[in-house]
């Protein structure tokens, strides 16, 4: 088993390097560099001496690949660099964004687990009665509609026609920080990601769970005298499992994107809206740093993914 | 074939599906003949007009009428659905067949290529590719199927391991088959399947990315109209209070399109997978 992982840890390690190199290459080869970012942000007067000392100060003028071992080296001490766009230090932005939306996409996976797996399994369990084809109705329903228009529809109901909830942002300018007051703003934003996590997780858990119920052994438990109960919970479900935990791990590339849109249209200060600030921008060095971020965040989660699976299947532990 | 054809129509929600996508796709192509509203024509004097009989929809910021815009803006998801998807899949099978039947350091350096690609949020990518390129129609599709082949990719290589194990390969083998022809003629058949199934899955997701996109300016450009720049309107506070007709309409057909899509993808799944005992 520990070969197993280790081999799983250094094959991360690769991707994450490869995904190190891909994003520099990508954005030192695409036109609209920054030296161009600065003519037009100047208007077209550049002086030799702004531009050098601009080059200077973000390395430009050195070789490639010297740009990129700086660039990791910094990395891996800490240091992301500095924004093109106002020299803020990335790293501080990225402390300061990344709560924020660790607490939108906690939410969502949250839901998934704790409302979508028992969804799905009260759908296998009473697969074809009308409940089952009723949540599989709003599962789909769920599944399709774009984050955004289903937060639209929740602040039309709930921000302007009935004035519960506050429309953006985390808190309400003005006043002191409370719990409840955080837990309102958040509501919605986490909700419309939330919605689509529960709905395609249970569709997950329903079809695994079926798959697995009416499976051999489980029959055989059954023959054997068990309680339905304890057939479902301790044999079928348990095998149900790993199926659904690579699944949120899949699950997790769609919220990372869907946080993106979100945090823009309800102006969430998070990685979304900082990613957006930085296409607009067009703010290579964070671009770099954060696309590097997310992914090694997504690897992490991956591995994760496969410890958990290995911990819940032994067959895959000799792989 | 036609087994699998009249289990699909036993699947109610694939069949609404289905109906919902034909009309679309006929009000789409007919629309210039059967709308007599211009899409494109600014009437400032009909600003925000509520809907009516002139305006079966209402009128938006500009005065255009909003149920013509609705329908050509489905031109363009459709388009997003149909050629981002069959670019994924074009580039995802190929390197799939390749990888799965070559095996050695093909295999290893395809299967690293689609994990890197894997780990990211594909939205991102396209984000950055539009950014950098700029926004087009071309370039949605084009950075949707250039950045979406991994998925695909992993699913044929897994069809294409399990199914180069079957007798009718190991006998086209024996004959001397090429590995070329072995691919073409008997594997690829036979994992349409599956893949099928995930072509829908995968047009869902790529017309959710084109609405995305156009809501947030990096899509298709103005004046062609698209659901998700149509829902750009709503957020500004007062639109989406006093005029949720501008906003309500292309939310609801994106969300149709893409229920559509996945319950014909379902209907297909269950049509194709004897697995499911549906009695």
């Amino acid at each position: 088993m520990i070969h197993y992982f280790i081999r799983r840890i250094l094959l991360s390690l690769l991707t994450l390097f490869l995904i190190s190199i891909a994003t520099f290459a990508i954005l030192k080869i695409a036109p609209g560099g920054p030296i161009d970012m600065l003519l037009f942000r100047t208007g077209g007067a550049l002086s030799e001496t702004v531009r050098e000392a601009y080059v200077k100060k973000f390395g430009l003028d050195k070789p490639i690949h010297l740009q990129y071992l700086y660039w990791i080296g910094n990395t891996l001490r800490g240091d992301l660099g500095l924004r093109m766009k106002n020299s803020r230090p990335i790293t501080e932005e990225v402390a300061k964004a990344l709560p924020n939306t660790l607490e939108l996409m906690g939410v969502g996976l949250g839901m998934a687990v704790l409302v979508g797996i028992p969804i799905g399994i009260i759908m296998a369990i009473k697969q074809y009665s009308l409940l089952d084809y009723g949540l599989t109705v709003f599962a789909f329903v769920g599944v399709s509609i774009p984050a955004f228009f289903l937060a639209f529809f929740l602040i039309y109901v709930f921000c302007i026609r009935l004035s519960v909830l506050p429309i953006g942002g985390t808190t309400t300018p003005g006043q002191p920080w409370s719990l409840i007051n955080h837990l309102k703003h958040l509501a919605i934003p986490s909700l419309s990601l939330a919605v689509a996590e529960f709905a395609a997780t249970s569709r997950y858990a329903r079809s695994s769970m079926l798959e697995k119920m009416n499976a051999q052994y489980v029959t055989t438990a059954r023959s054997k005298g068990l309680a339905e109960w304890r057939v479902l919970t301790k044999h079928a479900f348990r095998t149900a499992l790993s199926p659904i935990v690579t699944m949120l791990s899949l699950r997790l590339r769609d919220l990372i994107a869907g946080t993106v849109v979100i945090e823009t249209v309800m102006s969430w200060p998070g990685m979304g809206m900082l990613f957006m600030d930085a296409v607009s921008s067009r703010d290579f060095t964070l671009l770099m740093g954060l696309t590097l971020i997310t992914g090694a965040a997504m690897i992490g989660a991956n591995l994760l993914a496969d410890l958990a699976y290995a911990l819940l299947d032994p067959r895959v532990r000799y792989y | 074939m036609r087994r699998a054809w009249r289990r699909f129509r036993r699947h109610k929600l694939g069949l609404f599906g289905l109906i919902v996508i034909l009309v679309l796709l006929l009000s789409s192509l007919l629309a210039p003949v059967i709308l007599p509203w211009d899409p494109y024509g600014v009437d400032l004097v009909k600003r925000y007009q509520a809907p009516s009989v002139h305006n079966l929809l209402g009128t938006d910021q500009l005065g255009r009428d909003i149920l013509t815009r609705v329908i050509y803006a489905g031109r363009v998801s459709l388009m997003v659905g149909v050629f981002a998807v069959a670019l994924q899949m074009a580039i995802g099978v190929i390197l799939g067949l390749v990888s799965g039947l070559g095996g050695g350091w093909p295999d290893e350096i395809i299967q690293r290529t689609a994990e890197v690609f894997l780990s990211f949020p594909s939205l991102i990518l396209v984000f950055v590719f539009v950014a950098v390129f700029g926004p087009s129609l071309m370039n949605v599709i084009l950075s949707i199927g250039l950045f979406g082949w991994a998925f695909p990719c992993r699913l044929a290589r897994g069809e294409v391991l399990s199914a180069r194990e079957d007798e009718y390969v190991l006998a086209a083998r024996a004959f001397g088959a090429s590995s070329l022809r072995i691919a073409l003629r008997h594997i690829l058949p036979n994992i349409v399947a599956p893949l099928l199934v995930n072509a829908s899955l995968l047009a869902a997701t790529a017309i959710l990315y084109e609405a995305s996109l156009s809501f947030l300016g990096l899509g298709v450009q103005p004046p062609t109209p698209t659901w998700g720049m149509m829902l750009k309107v709503a957020q500004n506070p007062s639109t989406l209070k006093n005029y949720p007709w501008t906003w309500i309409p292309p939310g609801v057909m994106v969300s149709l399109l893409v229920i559509s899509v996945n319950f014909i993808g379902d209907a297909v799944r269950d049509a194709l997978d004897p697995r499911y005992s549906r009695g």
